[in-house]
């Protein structure tokens, strides 16, 4: 159920990475078609590793929209460099993703 | 007398074990802080401020840009932009102040990443949408109304 995709692009200044996740993000206030409340199911923390070191370390909450796609800008990324994004979730699901810049 | 000795015993045996639980539950991810459950709880937005208890002199301004609708249809969904010519900014924080969990997210801004986010986010009802930075001991922070036409927050 859950993907990551994660898809660099390198602008003049900058590179840009563009992740989206197939997620949920249920906040537990929602009720399916019973009445019932679905329960809460929610990324909590995006990581960015680039070339083994932690760069970004995202907090979220249960109010960002499901099937999050984040933009982030990082300084130009070299050639060969390693990018990796993983986030983990409420009920410990996780998925991870590596790139290496061409 | 006894009684009392026994219970005490009890008590630190159980809280030995209790300690060594923690410690084991603490291992898997040693080098990062834990997600912190009570910022991101149901409550009002002074209430998550008063515990990030940031600390500086607070300063509105418009180099913090939002860009986001002034009317949003759906709450469930809705795009935003943030993005900063200030320099030195160390944090990110956006907040949607009647949202049940105002804390959206936050984010630690290291040396080689931009002040920049784009995402889409929930909002329960009409109201401001808030960006707080930090930097050089100034909270900077900036706000934009946006219009609500559906909750997108749930019922609860």
């Amino acid at each position: 159920m859950a993907a990551t995709k994660l898809k660099i692009t390198a602008f003049e200044h900058y590179s840009e990475l563009k992740i989206l996740i197939n997620h949920p993000m249920e906040n537990g206030r929602n009720r399916d078609v019973n009445g019932q409340l679905i329960p809460a199911h929610f990324i909590q923390e995006l990581q960015i590793v680039r070339n083994q070191s932690l760069l970004i370390n995202l907090q979220l909450g249960p109010s960002v929209s499901k099937h999050p796609l984040l933009v982030f800008h990082l300084e130009k990324l070299q050639s060969g460099e390693k990018i990796g994004v993983s986030w983990i979730d409420n009920q410990s699901q996780s998925d991870s993703v590596e790139q290496i810049i061409s | 007398m006894k009684g009392h000795a026994i219970d005490r015993r009890q008590f630190l045996s159980k809280m030995l074990k209790t300690g060594f639980g923690c410690l084991l539950a603490s291992l898997p991810f040693p080098s990062v802080a834990a997600w912190p459950s009570r910022l991101f709880a149901h409550q009002s937005m002074d209430q998550v401020l008063q515990q990030l208890n940031l600390l500086g002199d607070w300063r509105q301004s418009d180099q913090l840009q939002i860009q986001i609708p002034e009317n949003a249809e759906d709450g469930a969904s809705v795009p935003m932009q943030i993005q900063t010519d200030l320099s030195h900014i160390s944090s990110l924080r956006i907040l949607v102040e009647k949202n049940p969990t105002p804390l959206i997210l936050q984010w630690e801004i290291p040396d080689g990443v931009l002040p920049f986010l784009s995402c889409r986010i929930k909002m329960a009802e009409s109201c401001h949408v808030w960006l707080i930075a930090e930097a050089d001991g100034v909270c900077w922070f900036n706000k934009r109304w946006v219009n609500v036409m559906k909750g997108g927050c749930g019922t609860g």
